[in-house]
């Protein structure tokens, strides 16, 4: 297996709709010489996946066979968490979306999974290293061939690899796993015509901005906007703001920088 | 062109430190690159948060470089490290005006808090001011801010903002505006409730993006009460049908479809509202038709849109064109080589089965490829899908490969799920009794410890009650039958705590009943199990209770019994013990071993676990003795409700408990205690749980009550009561409610003890054990010649009539799968399309296809169902088919007598329980145990039989798990 630099265009390939799934995110290495970072090294042997000891003897509770659309209890958030992660099983971007349903708030927290106790900020984190780690490790192992979901915790995760990285977005068991894939592939896009062929190192650097396309396509978990131009507008009229304001301050400095002379 | 860009960048990188970025983050961003491990990452990183915690606490840093460490943080925080120190520089850097800074203030803290983090409250300020700006994209980003960091506290400060700005210029802004509402309703339904109604103003939208961001509200909505909303469905219906006819700029196209986002949103919307709604669903029918008909088959989105029409279909009313399309485009997903398709064919496939069972059958290979694919994620689907469709007919099979599956997992999670669903299926539709304990023997074995304790107990009452017959023979040979393979597991190690439990249960009930085993070997063997567990006091209670029973039985015979000296040491050590409830245990058996024949005979019955134990809830056995004392002058009884000034105590402590066990602050007034019920109440509602599990803890005393009023039933009770009672003077307990013992129970810890010890024992998978077996199982099951007539041949088992079939030869069994989809669809295919429209009403659904081996049994739905049972009633008493043999002797059987039996069996099924349940079977479990419960062919008679002779004992099962009662009494 070679390794993947980062500069590979994540999606050399986007056009082609009709191609399914991992088929379409194979690499061409040998169209990208010369990365700057120099080929990231094996992963590192972690630990399997199955560490926490829970009890899970609860959560058989929800009966699987009771109608899915129309339960009650099912109103969340569509999506959970965005996740972008390498090869190497680095992350890349990370999205929490708190779900909740109207009943039980705190119980339905995700992280609610990995430890009991989220009040305090720095157990969240290691919550998201557990659920980080634990994903990486199911869905880094996978073949190519294989479906884009996995069954995880009794959420569904669909994920899509694209070059060297890895896009997965967890969702609610009953949700339609197929469209979560458009969706990807959907803010993949975008990213694309944002950054001009996109690359890993663009979203290494620029994540603030990748999170500020994220936030225009989904919002507390759902879809907000499909239209591709509509997104396209809206962070350009931000960006053209921040230029606006870098030339602005760049004029205000050369004119004290002239005053003080 | 591609190497031009790249260089481009490393230029850009080069000379201006990367993307807008200084140096030091480029280094550090490298260096993280670089990282060898995880360890040299982390050191990295706490190096650079070290580096951060000094500059940003440096009052004079500029505010553009202040922007650039604040991302470093986000950085940092990403990777999975703390970066608490920083969150109040976000905080402040929210407040800037400077929109470029505003936005990554607001992006950090949406990243670093959520909305119940104390900074918050510095936020919600500014995000008010700023929801008043005239610069739409600083309301952008508050709105996107506030999505995240409004909780239902700091709700009402933004309110009434939002809601304005629902009417904003810009579309973005009323898109996200909606959006912020929606969350709002989600975080807090009451404080939003009066606001709902702006949802429906939005859904007319002049833009389409504010548009389809409004259905995710009204999706919410709707799936709370679609009653309220069902005057929308035109419009919704209308809405599709423009989309769907391409009348939305081209800009929502994504590849080449129109909207798809927005058609798929609509799709779930509508399939709530059609949900068992004839005249809503009629509306539909024809833009379902048209999106069916345009699908695009090639393109992913299109088949996610497929796929929600599917799910659309097989929600609403059904329609039998719709259904012919919905199968078609199942069929198609079945038949890709994407297992992305295959998956969710085989979910579509369960959401048809639910309508039209008869569905399945053509798919039957591709359902069983499926199931072996190498991919898990598929297996478990399709493991799904079996589940759903399992009937008394295949359950053997389905949770065979379910166990097989189990055995080889590591998810706990998953393990849990797939042990309680085998369960679940085991209870509904055992075929036999020694399946049903085989089976759960083997989730017990290998998931014991995920699986809920209530199925413990309803294995032991199963073991403990039988079948439900009168025939005692069967019933005797089922508990020595669990005997024997108790006792040839129970030396292995590892074995879960709530499978020693049963073990230990059985043993001790059941070990010397048939006389194979001396008393010696059993106790020996219970011995062990104690020793063997020092740790587990619920298993060592078990044991001792088991080791107690078989003494008494001895000694109730008239046997001399000596103790072994491993169990002597055990007794001591147990007397000794820190538990007081094991050291009671000993103690009883120490006192036990005193009495005389009689004694121990009234003391502990044998075989008395099933008795029902009936409690006096007035207990008016006392009224003498009240009398009595009445007549000495003793003040009467005042229930507490009626004294005034007294401070109730038992309210009091109850209500101290229940705080304590909430372990959470209470913000609202206290309120005013309750009256309480009177005690005799009280206490008859504690015996509910005598009616319930057979190995509950009971109060000891209605035991006894009911121990005595059953050996001197006419004479005293009060005296008959001293008179156990100066007898197990010695076993009272030292502390708490002096109660005595129940000795014919097996535990009278305290359920909370049980289920603190039961969860504590870690999951002894009992590997080798499991490998053992396993081996067998699959040289077993390996006998199939070839792979594809093998699977035709567990297709037919899974799909076909009867579990006789599968046993079948090969080549026979191929001819049955083939023959029988066809031979079925002739079948069928007269009423076809009578049964799709007779799905239309509920009382007439068709008959259950699945089931239906035999076309014979087709015309049973046209008799009367009332003459069939009354038929059966009278003299199938004779008929051995129908008694309840087990079935892997029926199955054993000529072709001839399956046949026979299954049209017995089938006959009645769909006549009289199908009918009136139908298809509502599947989707309720509750609903299902019933149907399971009737479907039970040959147990029908003998259901009603029993019935009639509990309802003149009157006495009507109760308890945690109706399914099994219901399945035993029908």
């Amino acid at each position: 297996m070679k390794n993947t630099p980062a500069t590979s265009p994540l999606s050399s390939h986007i056009s082609s709709p009709s191609q399914f799934g991992p088929d379409r995110t194979t690499f061409h290495s040998s169209a990208t010489p010369g990365h700057r970072l120099p080929p990231p090294p094996p992963p590192p042997p972690r630990p399997p996946a199955s560490l926490i000891q829970l009890q899970f003897a609860g959560s058989a509770a929800k009966d699987p066979r009771s109608v899915r659309r129309g339960d009650l209890s099912q109103v969340a958030a569509m999506i959970n968490f965005v996740l972008l992660i390498s090869r190497q099983g680095k992350v890349r971007l990370t999205k929490w979306y708190s779900p909740y349903t109207q009943k039980e708030r705190t119980k339905c927290h995700l992280l609610h999974l990995i430890s009991d106790d989220i009040s305090s900020m720095s157990s969240t984190i290691i919550a998201c290293r557990e659920v980080i780690r634990e994903l990486s490790g199911l869905i880094l192992s996978r073949g190519p061939k294989l479906c884009n979901f996995v069954e995880w915790r009794g959420y569904k995760v669909v994920y899509r690899r694209y070059a060297s990285l890895y896009f997965c977005m967890c969702i609610d068991a009953d949700d339609n796993e197929l469209e979560v894939l458009e969706i990807i592939h959907h803010f993949v896009e975008i990213l694309d015509r944002y950054f001009g062929s996109v690359c890993e190192l663009d979203l290494i650097f620029n994540f603030h901005k990748a999170y500020y396309i994220l936030d225009e396509i989904l919002i507390a978990g759902e879809l907000q906007e499909s239209s591709k131009k509509n997104v396209a507008r809206l962070i350009a009229a931000q960006d053209s703001l921040v230029e606006a304001a870098k030339e602005e301050a760049s004029s205000i400095s050369n004119i004290i920088a002239q005053a003080t002379k | 062109m591609e190497q031009l860009r790249t260089i481009g960048r490393e230029l850009a990188m080069g000379s201006q430190g990367g993307w807008g970025q200084s140096k030091e983050f480029l280094d550090l961003v490298k260096s993280i690159g670089e990282a060898r491990s995880k360890a040299e990452e982390d050191r990295i990183i706490a190096r650079e948060l070290e580096h951060l915690k000094r500059r940003l606490a440096d009052p004079d840093v500029p505010r553009r470089k202040m922007k650039e460490l604040l991302l470093r943080l986000v950085y940092a925080e990403m990777l999975g490290h703390d970066a608490s120190f920083g969150h109040i520089h976000a905080v402040k850097m929210t407040h800037d005006e400077a929109l470029p800074l505003k936005r990554t203030g607001y992006l950090a803290v949406a990243l670093f808090i959520d909305e119940r983090h104390d900074l918050v409250i510095l936020v919600v300020n500014t995000i008010q001011k700023d929801l008043r700006s005239d610069n739409y994209l600083v309301v952008c980003a508050a709105l996107t801010a506030a999505c995240r960091l409004i909780g239902e506290e700091a709700m009402p400060a933004v309110l009434p903002q939002v809601v304005e700005l629902l009417a904003h210029p810009k579309e973005a802004v009323r898109k996200k505006a909606v959006m912020a509402l929606h969350r709002f309703y989600q975080r807090s339904p009451s404080s939003v409730s009066h606001l709902v109604s702006n949802f429906r103003k939005r859904l007319c939208d002049n833009d389409p993006g504010v548009m389809g961001a409004t259905l995710c509200p009204l999706y919410d909505l709707i799936l709370e009460d679609p009653n309220a909303y069902k005057d929308l469905v035109v419009s919704f219906v209308n809405i599709l049908k423009q989309v769907a006819e391409r009348r939305l700029p081209t800009s929502y196209d994504y590849h080449q479809m129109p909207a798809p986002f927005i058609q798929i949103k609509l799709l779930k919307i509508l399939a709530v509202l059609g949900s068992g709604d004839k005249q809503a669903s009629g509306h539909m029918y024809t833009v379902l038709g048209d999106i069916f008909r345009k699908g695009d088959t090639a393109s992913n989105i299109g088949n996610a849109i497929l796929y929600e029409c599917i799910c659309c279909i097989s929600s609403i009313f059904p329609n039998p064109k719709m259904l012919e399309a919905a199968a078609e485009t199942t069929s198609k997903f079945l038949k890709s080589d994407s297992h992305n398709l295959k998956y969710m064919g085989i979910d579509a496939l369960g959401r048809l089965i639910k309508i039209n069972p008869d569905i399945a059958e053509e798919h039957q290979l591709a359902v069983i490829d499926c199931l072996e694919d190498p991919d898990d994620t598929l297996k478990r689907k399709t493991f799904e899908l079996l589940y759903k469709m399992t009937k008394s007919t295949n359950v053997e099979v389905i949770v065979d490969r379910m166990i097989e599956y189990m055995i080889n997992i590591t998810d706990h999670h998953y393990k849990a799920e797939i042990a309680s669903r085998c369960v679940e299926l085991a209870e509904q539709f055992a075929p036999s009794n020694q399946w049903f304990i085989q089976t759960m023997n083997k989730v017990f074995e290998h998931a014991g410890d995920l699986v809920n304790i209530r199925v413990a107990h309803n294995l032991m009452r199963l073991i403990a009650e039988g079948f439900g017959e009168d025939d005692e023979g069967a019933d005797s040979q089922l508990r020595s039958s669990a005997v024997d393979s108790y006792l040839r597991i129970v030396g292995e190690p590892k074995l879960p705590s709530s499978f020693l439990q049963i073990i230990c249960w059985v043993l001790g009930e059941y070990g010397t009943a048939d006389g194979k085993y001396s008393a010696s070997y059993i106790i020996g063997k219970l011995c062990d199990v104690a020793e063997a567990h020092l740790t587990d006091d619920t298993v060592k209670a078990y044991a001792i209770s088991a080791i107690l029973k078989i003494i008494a039985f001895e000694i109730a015979r008239g046997r001399k019994i000596d103790l072994l000296p491993e169990c002597q040491t055990l007794v001591d050590e147990l007397s000794a013990s820190h538990s007081t409830d094991l050291q009671q245990r000993a103690y009883e058996l120490q006192a036990l071993l005193g009495l005389d024949k009689h004694a121990v005979e009234s003391v502990m019955p044998s075989d008395a676990s099933c008795e029902d134990i009936e409690v006096d809830r007035n207990l008016s056995f006392l009224n003498s003795y009240v009398q009595q004392a009445l007549e000495k002058g003793a003040a009467p009884y005042i229930p507490e409700s009626e004294r005034s000034g007294v401070i109730s105590v038992g309210n009091y402590r109850s209500q101290e408990q229940h705080e304590t066990s909430a372990h959470s602050l209470r913000f609202e007034a206290y309120e005013m205690p309750k009256p309480s019920l009177p005690v005799v109440t009280a206490q008859g509602s504690m015996s509910m749980p005598t009616t319930d599990l057979v190995p509950v803890s009971e109060p000891g005393y209605y035991k006894e009550d009911h121990q005595v009023s059953r050996s001197q039933p006419s004479g005293d009770a009060l005296s008959g009561e001293f008179g156990v009672k100066l007898r197990l003077d010695g076993v009272q307990k030292k502390w708490g409610k002096p109660t005595y013992s129940s000795s014919s129970t097996p535990s009278s810890s305290t359920s909370s003890q049980q289920a603190s010890n039961g969860g504590s024992h870690s999951d002894g998978g009992g590997s080798t054990s499991s490998q053992t077996r396993e081996s067998s199982y699959s040289s077993k099951r390996q006998q199939g010649t070839e792979v594809s007539a093998e699977k035709q041949r567990l297709a037919a088992s899974l799909f076909g009539s009867s579990a006789a079939k599968a046993d079948r030869k090969v080549h026979a069994s191929r001819k049955t799968a083939k023959d029988n989809p066809s031979a079925e669809k002739v079948a069928v295919n007269n009423t076809a399309s009578q049964p799709v429209k007779e799905q239309v009403i509920p009382a007439a659904p068709p008959p259950d296809l699945l089931d239906l081996g035999e076309p014979v049994s087709s015309s049973a739905p046209s008799a009367d169902p009332f003459s069939q049972l009354e038929g059966l009633l009278g003299p199938t008493s004779a008929s051995p088919v129908v008694s309840e043999t087990p079935a892997s002797s029926s199955s054993k059987t000529p072709d001839l007598m399956s046949i026979f039996s299954d049209d017995v069996q089938t006959g009645p099924n769909s006549g009289s329980t199908e009918s009136t349940l139908g298809d509502a079977s599947l989707l309720n479990s509750q609903k299902g145990a019933t149907a399971g419960a009737a479907k039970k062919g040959p147990s029908l008679q003998d259901a009603l039989q029993k019935d009639a002779t509990a309802r003149q004992v009157g006495v009507t099962p109760t308890g945690n798990n109706p399914n099994l009662f219901k399945d035993l009494l029908g």
